[in-house]
């Protein structure tokens, strides 16, 4: 595999660095041990899953089947969709493109709505069957009371607390990645020169790459699961 | 406060017929994650053997998540110290994956308190008054 060693512009070396690698390495490492952190986070998470589905592995499955897998299934295209514009957008920043990395950043984050309005769709179903772990908690499911009527009130409760707590988590991070990726793309627009190192795009690239690694984790767990 | 040194950056750009390929590659295992998921569904023959799609899910989110650290995260073209902090994030997540499974693998071993030790062999460091 063939790569250019590129010409990037001129950045702009500061004093407590002694040249641009060893500061262009500080930023990626500072970021990869924030991204350790998520991991961490998410982490915990997904620990608890693993241990509530090792003890009721017949009735989780059962469970899944309410959750709707096409709908999965178009959402990780969108994501995966996004991360090949992210790249591209970091790509257009270190060649110094800025319309082309202003198109990839949109889109971007269009692919995020996108992801959201589906979730949107995926959460006000099962709001409204009454689905969301607490008091209001409606079993059996009404999309299909007789299948789901083995299957314990509390380990459907759980299977729902699970999805929404790390789903939901997921969610919040999608928001906060369309924040800042607007915030990125506004300053690309305005020719900001705070943004006129690649660096940054390079930052916030890899935060939204980690978001879309954890649905890469998350879709097959919930949506895909086994008997 | 930066100083006025600027400076040619040293990191690779890396061709977009790159990123596309894997871009594609990522289409193409989640589309075989979801048929591999549908057929072990609908195929009663496979019925017993569905057991096979928990490892092929895991095995291709893996791969996935690898092409994404790898390549659009670009930690193959990285220099090492940033190699090994990527890595760190699995290190951690291993091991406190592991110490937890241990614990609740073996959370009802019974566990041999300082009550349930045999009178006879606290006789020698008890003193029993009068005696």
């Amino acid at each position: 595999m063939a790569h250019d060693a590129a010409h990037l512009g001129k950045q702009q070396v500061y004093e407590q660095f002694e040249n641009i690698d060893q500061q262009n390495e500080s930023y990626l490492v500072g970021m990869w041990s924030f991204l350790v952190t998520e991991v961490m986070f998410f982490g915990v998470l997904l620990f608890s899953y693993v241990l509530y589905r090792w003890q009721y592995q017949d009735y989780f499955y059962t469970i899944h089947k309410l959750l709707d897998v096409n709908m999965g299934a178009v959402n990780t295209v969108i994501l995966l969709s996004s991360s090949y514009s992210m790249v591209l957008a970091v790509h257009f920043a270190q060649i110094k493109k800025r319309s082309a990395q202003l198109s990839a950043l949109l889109f971007t984050i269009g692919c995020a709505f996108g992801f959201l309005i589906i979730k949107y769709f995926e959460y006000s179903h099962k709001i409204h069957a009454g689905l969301v772990p607490g008091p209001k908690f409606v079993w059996p499911a009404v999309d299909n009371p007789e299948l789901m009527a083995n299957v314990p009130a509390s380990v459907a409760q759980m299977f729902f607390s699970l999805y929404f707590a790390m789903t939901g988590l997921h969610g919040i991070h999608v928001i906060v990645g369309i924040l800042i990726l607007g915030t990125l793309s506004f300053l690309v627009w305005r020719k900001s020169s705070l943004v006129e190192d690649y660096m940054i795009t390079e930052m916030i690239g890899l935060y939204w790459h980690f978001v879309d690694l954890v649905w890469i984790f998350l879709f097959p767990l919930f949506y895909l699961m086994p008997r | 406060m930066a100083n006025s040194n600027h400076s040619e950056g040293h990191s690779h750009v890396v061709p977009i017929p790159v990123y596309t390929k894997v871009f594609i590659q990522l289409l193409v295992l989640m589309v075989a994650t979801v048929a591999v998921a549908k057929l072990a569904e609908s195929n009663k023959a496979l019925g017993d053997m569905s057991y096979l799609n928990n490892f092929i899910a895991m095995g291709i989110a893996f791969t996935k998540a690898l092409l994404v650290i790898m390549i659009f995260m670009g930690v193959k073209f990285s220099t090492k110290l940033t190699k090994f902090y990527a890595f760190l994030g699995f290190v951690w997540f291993s091991l406190m994956f592991l110490m937890f499974m241990d614990y609740y693998f073996r959370k009802d071993e019974m566990v041999t308190g300082w009550s349930e030790v045999p009178a006879s062999s606290l006789s020698r460091s008890r003193v029993v008054p009068g005696s």
